[in-house]
């Protein structure tokens, strides 16, 4: 799926997660937020076998494709994702049930704010 | 002093200024009289404007009973602080949560309210358009604070300035998380379609096009539902302009809604 400058965004690559993890490590609003922040956000697509996770330590994110032994994860459809890559708030999705949390809800929500920083650069990423 | 005591004894803040016909503002969910900080003054040119602080909010005081629950409850302390205040037929002004509210009190005490501003508060299907079923609002209230300010943050429209949003942001995290959590039920619990028919009074409906929280088709349908009814509704609807109108685009905002609301005779 292609965003509105046309560009292919695909959550779930490799490529992109890394670049995002990149931005993510020099965003001032997830430095603001991730004081002694130990965190690993999981994804899941269903319908496929796709899983990856975000890391966040003290303001390095990081990557990776997998479980990654995250408490939680946020599970969602093909499009779900491709509009949370293309930079659609994740608490939207939520909000509109296309995103579900799976895991420990309340270590999720404890980090809704952190969250909200590291996937809204999401938008931010070129493709 | 700018409080009084309602009769359920709960010490009612409110800022005043100017002098005219009276204008009550209620503010939003996580929020107090501040948010009106950008309308008071303007305002104030032609009403004598009180802007509250609901129960639990700003400087008021708790009710007895708790944070309010429920937007009748918060539209009966409304009512009660017009009655101590001795005002006459009254104007009133309510955002987000706050519409609900004034919608409400405009039920419970028909004949006493000249007329109802509802700012990005003409709030029907509040479950589609706000998600709020039990499971999200558990969400909630493992982390009300977070949870306000990412919702407020991602309810800014598209024009608004940085600095501004981030004021918005930054004021709302000054309620208190139960107080915040209890408005959050409030507002999900609420169901204005089940009023509608009740409401007699004139009404200026304002949205900013960007709101997903109470959204433009939200607005129409209660618009729609007063017209055939043949009560007189000013519509204003506004792009790139998202949940806080009176802080995004305060100028727009002031002149345009007065203009409204002069032309229904408010």
């Amino acid at each position: 799926m292609s965003d509105s400058a046309g560009r292919t965004v695909d959550f779930f690559d490799p490529d992109f997660l890394g670049r995002l993890a990149a931005v993510a490590s020099r965003d001032p609003f997830v430095a603001r937020h991730s004081t002694l922040a130990h965190v690993r956000i999981g994804f899941a697509e269903t319908g496929s076998a796709r899983q990856a996770w975000l890391s966040v330590d003290e303001g390095k994110v990081g990557s990776g494709a997998g479980d990654g032994g995250a408490a939680f994860r946020f599970v969602g459809d093909a499009d779900a994702f491709s509009e949370l890559a293309r930079g659609f708030p994740f608490n939207r999705l939520v909000r509109q049930h296309r995103l579900s949390v799976e895991g420990d809800l309340r270590a999720c929500v404890k980090e809704w704010l952190l969250i909200y920083a590291v996937t809204r650069v999401c938008g931010m990423v070129e493709a | 002093m700018p409080y009084v005591v309602t009769a359920d004894g709960v010490r009612a803040y409110f800022d005043r200024a100017g002098a005219g016909p009276a204008l009550i503002m209620v503010h939003g969910a996580s929020q107090d009289s501040l948010s009106w900080q950008y309308s008071l003054d303007f305002f104030a040119q032609h009403y004598t404007v009180h802007a509250l602080d609901l129960p639990g909010h700003g400087k008021s005081g708790v009710a007895p009973t708790g944070p309010n629950r429920r937007t009748e409850d918060n539209a009966r302390y409304v009512l009660q602080v017009i009655d101590a205040l001795g005002l006459e037929a009254p104007a009133l002004m309510g955002h987000s949560m706050g519409g609900g509210v004034i919608a409400s009190a405009a039920v419970q005490a028909p004949g006493r309210i000249k007329g109802l501003v509802l700012v990005d508060g003409a709030s029907v299907n509040v479950v589609k358009s706000s998600g709020y079923n039990p499971a999200i609002l558990d969400m909630a209230r493992i982390n009300t604070g977070d949870w306000f300010e990412v919702t407020f943050r991602t309810l800014m429209g598209s024009r608004t300035d940085p600095a501004r949003a981030e004021e918005v942001v930054m004021e709302a995290r000054r309620c208190n998380p139960e107080v915040a959590f209890a408005d959050i039920s409030a507002f999900g619990g609420f169901r204005m379609e089940q009023i509608l028919d009740a409401i007699a009074c004139p009404v200026v409906i304002v949205e900013g096009e960007e709101d997903w929280s109470v959204p433009p088709e939200s607005a129409r349908r209660v618009e729609a539902a007063l017209r055939a009814r043949n009560v007189p509704v000013e519509y204003l609807e506004w792009p790139g302009v998202g949940h806080f109108p009176q802080s995004e685009c305060p100028d727009l905002f002031n002149s345009e809604t007065l203009a409204a609301m002069k032309r229904l005779s408010l």
